[in-house]
């Protein structure tokens, strides 16, 4: 389904528009990339729930992390009721994510052990207010020749350098410190390593040499950075004392609206707020982390398979916690999960997804009743039918692995797996086309595909 | 909690679908207790009563009421008596009691482990994070700093630093960086530098390890998508995990530095005529077959304290996962 193009987007205003979003992974050092996310399309309306399905592995996750900038995604634009978020500065994106909130997949995992309900809930707020106090031109200094130093390590050529430069003078290092070691000490106690030794200083002196650029440029850095951070609690000594004097204040305001965070989602505050992760289950602790993405009182919360670690029973708890929040503070929603039979009942919009790719974007029960996409006919038909006069072996099942992301199939991505396949579906990627309804109305179907089923198909 | 007494009492079998918020009311949830890691049996305790034992010994040895001095010269005793009940260990070589100078050893041993140990979890401790945080050519680079590290042989370094900084004549006043020092001072603080390298790369390994581990967890992606800034994530979400795999193995790294340091002082290396527990195995090792119990002193004293260290660092350990598994 190798679905490229945006025909499917809508002219309205949406609060959320992602457009030929890609995201490349390097691999190795050989120039190989991972094609996690490739020129994949879509938008989210006010109030709107987009669903978004496919199998293990076909870049969902990373979709949603492109779109909070966890890494930036490598090509595409991101825009939150029509600001682009590639190129704002770092405060101006502080900002912003705030009203664009993620809940993750793991819910164990999404809150660190080491801290309180309290402070986990609060950490959101905490991090805005401390950012509302400027900061000393010190520590800002102090920022920038620390980032500057960073991005001057990662600097591949310099990396190298540094790394032959070490290892040369650690091996002149090494026959010195062991020539010297093996020498008998002189009358006071002195030992005198002789030809080995000063071939040990030779090398070193080398590696010296290769180290050379890289000690000045470290040394003026380290010297700059040391002078900073001794000046430092001065420097920022004022602003320490602002954030101690307005503590309290501020203390009391989170406890409120923590406690009120904490309600919404139906943990009891009081009991919760001293208590550690630990303390928790599952569905608890999917709870607090919807809690924490609540706290700015966002517009958009992007839930990636928030569900799917969790029991059956709770499943359903936590599903319609997050309809009831949608209804009551007009959030949009964009759920993430890997098989249709959740988005169905939620979804104002599903977008099917193969190998980082976009297949078919419908309404749910489109899709279900008429199916355009080979591969979203088999994504419905890997659902449990609850129906015993059904044969499960008339299920239809695609063959195969799914093929690596690093060398995706040429054309439709979908082509190696596809019974419909055909030389076209090799030679050139299909882009999406309207295939029912009207554009922008709630019933466009749009599918990528050089043969899309049709009537005869479904009976 | 009716889901269990129902099924305690023998009622319906009914799978029981109960929300698992309601447990949080009987103030009961807590998942802590019911793991065996969690107990502390009477080796715990005694480990931890011999360590304070030890901390007595570093801090307070010279206001021990009737405790002999280290250099004090027992009066009407033969050299080298053995054990009776004034002297537990008997005397040394020069008369003066053995168990008084393993107590009052403690203080260089371990103070000089100790801080080194401090300086390793320092040093390691920024290699490894920042390693395991920035990644790609940072931690490359770092990585092969720490590798290079660990394969100088340790001993072999710690021998020529000290040697070469502090060499042993002692004939006049050395200086560390800007300070005026006796040359014995000089030689225990490099002896210090030198188990603080030591200890360091691995550490740096274990941080590093973590730090990679933690730092995929979904809340420091969490954090992440608020904005918040490297430094705060760095000591809010990783440090306060990392830190413990790292102490627990710097526990372990204690006990290695007492014997390393124990180790110099047998070669000779650093300030010989300190009052060290290696110092003296040192002393007694020439007698070992005649007069045995000149070393015997030292080395139980050593002994216990690195097998105190190792227990507890091991339970630590334990404590810590079941925290984890809890999670
Ligand atoms: N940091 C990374 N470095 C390299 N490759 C990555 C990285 N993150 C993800 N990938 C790859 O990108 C592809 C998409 O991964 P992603 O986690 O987005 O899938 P997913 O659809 O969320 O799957 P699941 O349903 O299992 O969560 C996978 O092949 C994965 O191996
Ligand atoms: S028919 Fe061709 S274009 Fe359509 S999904 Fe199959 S391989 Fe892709
Ligand atoms: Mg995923």
């Amino acid at each position: 389904m190798a679905g490229s193009g945006s025909v499917h987007l809508r002219e309205r205003d949406s609060v959320l528009r992602v457009e030929h979003l890609t995201v490349e992974f390097p691999v190795g050092t050989s120039g190989a990339k991972v094609h996690a996310v490739s020129d994949v399309s879509f938008d989210i309306m006010k109030g709107e729930t987009l669903g978004v399905v496919g199998e293990s592995g076909c870049g969902k996750s990373t979709t949603g992390k492109a779109i909070m900038r966890v890494p930036p995604p490598t090509k595409g634009s991101v825009l939150l009721e029509g600001q682009d978020l590639e190129g704002l500065s770092a405060n101006e994106l502080r900002e912003v994510r705030g009203r664009l909130q993620m809940i993750f997949q793991d819910p164990i995992s999404s809150l660190n052990p080491r801290r309180t309900i309290r402070d986990i809930v609060a950490e959101p707020l905490t991090v805005q207010w401390l950012e509302g106090f400027p900061r000393s031109p010190v520590s800002t200094a102090w920022r920038r020749l620390t980032s500057a130093m960073t991005a001057g390590a990662r600097h591949p050529i310099a990396g190298r350098l540094a790394r032959v430069g070490l290892l040369i003078f650690f091996i002149g290092f090494l026959l010195f410190v062991a020539s010297t070691a093996l020498a008998d000490p002189d009358d006071f106690g002195r030992r005198d390593g002789g030809g080995g030794a000063s071939l040990g200083e030779w090398i070193m002196t080398a590696g010296g040499v290769v180290l050379l650029p890289l000690i000045v440029v470290g040394a003026v850095g380290a010297v700059l950075w040391a002078v900073l951070v001794l000046l430092m609690p001065l420097a920022s000594l004022p602003r320490t004392l602002k954030i101690r004097s307005q503590q309290k204040a501020f203390d009391a305001e989170t406890e409120t609206r923590v406690a009120a965070a904490l309600e919404e989602v139906g943990i009891p505050a009081d009991l919760s707020m001293p208590k550690m992760p630990h303390e928790f289950s599952g569905g608890q602790a999917q709870r607090i982390s919807i809690a924490r993405a609540l706290i700015l009182e966002p517009e958009v919360i992007i839930c990636d398979e928030p569900v799917s670690a969790l029991d059956v029973s709770v499943q359903a708890q936590v599903l319609n916690l997050l309809e009831d929040l949608k209804a009551k503070y007009g959030i949009s929603l964009m759920f993430i999960a890997h098989d249709l039979a959740v988005v169905k009942n939620i979804s104002d919009r599903v977008v099917v997804m193969y190998l980082g790719k976009t297949c078919e974007v419908a309404a749910p029960d489109a899709l279900y009743a008429a199916p355009r996409h080979p591969y979203t006919q088999v994504l419905m038909s890997a659902i449990p039918v609850p129906d015993p006069l059904i044969d499960p072996r008339s299920a239809r099942v695609i063959s195969g692995e799914l093929p690596s992301p690093i060398t995706p199939p040429s054309g439709c991505r979908f082509r190696t797996r596809c019974p419909r396949a055909t030389e076209l579906c090799t030679r050139a990627e299909p882009v999406m086309t309207l295939a029912a309804g009207s554009p922008g109305e709630s019933d466009a179907h749009y599918v990528a595909c050089h043969h899309p089923l049709t009537e005869e198909d479904w009976s | 909690m009716s889901a269990v007494e129902m099924s305690e009492s023998g009622g319906p079998m009914v799978p029981q679908v109960v929300d698992p918020i309601e447990l949080i009311d009987d103030g009961n949830a807590s998942s802590n207790d019911g793991y065996q890691g969690n107990q502390k049996g009477f080796f715990f305790w005694a480990a931890i009563a011999w360590l304070i034992f030890i901390v007595i010994c570093v801090l307070a040895a010279d206001w021990i009421p009737g405790l002999p001095g280290p250099e004090e010269r027992i009066a009407d005793r033969d050299i080298r008596e053995g054990p009776s009940a004034a002297h537990w260990f008997g005397l040394n070589n020069r008369g003066h009691d053995v168990f008084a100078r393993s107590i009052h050893g403690a203080r260089i041993s371990m103070g000089v482990a100790l801080v080194a140990t401090i300086g390793g979890i320092v040093i390691g401790g920024t290699i490894g994070v920042l390693a395991g945080f920035y990644r790609r050519g940072i931690d490359a680079t770092l990585t092969a700093l720490i590798n290079i590290m660990l394969a100088v042989p340790g001993l072999v370094l710690a021998l020529t630093l000290v040697g070469f900084f502090a060499p042993s004549g002692g004939f006049e006043d050395q200086r560390f960086l800007f300070f005026d020092v006796a040359p014995t001072t000089n030689a225990t603080i490099w002896a210090t530098i030198a188990l603080s390298i030591l200890a360091a790369p691995s550490i740096a390994r274990v941080a590093r390890a973590q730090t990679l581990v933690w730092s995929d967890r979904e809340f420091v992606l969490a954090s992440r998508t608020i904005g918040t800034r490297n430094m705060r994530i760095i000591f809010r979400d990783l440090l306060p995990n990392v830190l413990p795999a790292m102490v627990s193995f710097a526990l372990i790294g204690i006990a290695v530095l007492v014997v390393v340091q124990a180790t110099l002082a047998f070669f000779g290396v650093g300030d010989v005529t300190a009052t060290t527990w290696g110092g003296d195995i040192n002393i007694g090792r020439d007698r070992l077959d005649s007069e045995p119990h000149m070393v015997l002193g030292p080395s139980l004293f050593m002994f216990l304290t690195v097998l105190s260290l190792n227990y507890l660092a091991d339970k630590f350990t334990q404590f810590n996962s079941v925290r984890e598994a809890g999670v």
